[in-house]
């Protein structure tokens, strides 16, 4: 979608909408400002541009709860692992401001999901005042989880097909990820840690069964996520650094991404996720990624491996690794081993790193 | 049974009221009194909004759809 000018992002052009449920009651119950003027600053005085955390709870109270200590408002995922690395997040500290001016401006609410465009992706409404549930994939979801998983999911990674789900069924995002984006009324420390999160066996829970199951899932499934046989290349991300520039605008710099597949060990085992083995994904973190706000912000960074437990949405039902035994058992390049790590973060990384291939017996 | 008429249709008036509304927000206004309102009449002319725009202040695009994901 191209950017909106400025006055189409607010542009209502859907008249039949003004009768819904939502638009029944009036603008002003939810955007205040002055219905009764036809002068333009009266009528936005004390206007309420987005009114998600002041409306959505009279009606939905039960989601509004829910979504009040979920990942896509608090970042919490983010906060922890930079406290885990060391940040001082007090507030007015260096790393706090960095924090603020680069991570947090990414949260989402209400109404950047379900009527406008996130505001971290230029916002303005998606299909007139129109209220979508589900969230327009491509609007909503990929406008900001494009660059890894939307790439994934719809195949536009070169050489590298979509997920099965996407390309078979056209599945939409919502098709798995229901209820749980909303949260479950916790504040989860990051998004493989919540109690309502998705997972493959909703739906494929006959591969469990091992009366049913065939032999590689009856060998495999406790060892491995599926990932680690069913996901093809992902791309990984490197060299963040976090500045602004001179007129006060926030931006950041990367090195270019990387495809990789590198299968590791488990760096957050829980009774969800037993696994053995996973694929890692390199995350753009580094110990520079706040240096333009002060020194050494991040002085416990090998704290966390920059290899992080990853779930590639390029599902395939065959994959170059599972075409056999051989084509995983023996293959070093599907491994993460300590030469696939830079010197730098070979401490960061120990618990992930795959030091000795493992055999046909394990 | 006419006696009883009465009762049941003002029943089935205040079980009408109470279903099409919210739970509690008495704010709320009549249905539609507010359709005919500048909010409106302005946000649905492209080009009244054209018109009356502001300057936009430059900003900085992101580099590519970043996030978690």
């Amino acid at each position: 979608m191209p950017p909106l000018e400025v006055w189409e992002k607010v542009f209502l052009d859907d008249a039949e909408e003004m009768r819904s449920t939502h638009l029944k009651v009036g603008c002003m119950i939810c955007h205040r400002g002055d219905s009764s003027t036809m002068d333009k600053s009266a009528a936005h005085e004390g206007l309420i541009i987005d009114p998600s955390e002041t409306s959505c709870n009279t009606c939905h109270s039960e989601i509004a709860h829910n979504n009040e200590s979920n990942l896509h408002t608090t970042l919490s995922g983010f906060e922890n692992a930079l406290l885990t690395r060391g940040a001082n997040l007090a507030a007015g500290s260096p790393a706090s401001e960095a924090f603020k001016n680069h991570c947090q401006t990414c949260h989402t609410t209400c109404g950047q999901c379900h009527v406008s465009k996130p505001d971290a992706m230029g916002g303005g409404l998606v299909s007139g005042h129109e209220f979508k549930n589900p969230p327009s994939m491509k609007n909503n979801c990929v406008a900001c989880h494009g660059s890894r998983v939307g790439a994934e999911y719809l195949g536009t990674n070169t050489g590298v097909p979509g997920d099965l789900h996407w390309t078979k069924n056209g599945m939409s995002c919502s098709d798995c990820h229901r209820t749980e984006i909303h949260g479950a009324g916790e504040v989860a420390t990051n998004r493989y840690h919540t109690s309502s999160q998705v997972e493959c066996i909703d739906c494929h829970e006959a591969v469990l069964d091992k009366s049913v199951s065939n032999a590689h899932h009856r060998l495999h499934t406790e060892i491995l996520s599926c990932q680690v046989c069913h996901s093809v290349d992902y791309k990984g991300c490197y060299n963040c650094h976090v500045e602004v520039s001179e007129q006060g605008t926030c931006y950041f710099t990367s090195d270019p991404s990387v495809m990789q597949f590198e299968v590791g060990f488990n760096p957050i085992t829980s009774p969800e996720r037993p696994y053995k083995y996973v694929v890692l994904r390199h995350v753009p973190t580094n110990p520079d990624l706040f240096a333009s706000y002060g020194a050494n912000l991040l002085p416990n960074f090998n704290a966390l491996p920059t290899w992080k437990y990853a779930t590639p949405h390029n599902i395939q039902l065959k994959t170059p690794q599972n075409d056999g035994c051989n084509y995983c058992h023996g293959q070093e390049q599907l491994f993460l081993l300590p030469s696939d790590v830079t010197p730098q973060e070979l401490e960061a990384n120990k618990s992930v790193i795959v030091y000795e291939l493992p055999g046909m017996g394990e | 049974m006419k006696r009883l008429t009465v009762p049941i249709i003002a029943i089935l008036f205040l079980v009408a009221i109470t279903a099409a509304s919210c739970d509690g927000d008495a704010t709320i206004p009549p249905t539609g009194e507010e359709l005919v309102s500048s909010c409106i009449d302005c946000h649905s002319d492209i080009e009244v909004l054209a018109i009356m725009a502001e300057p936009q202040q430059e900003q900085e695009e992101p580099e590519e759809a970043s996030g978690e994901g």
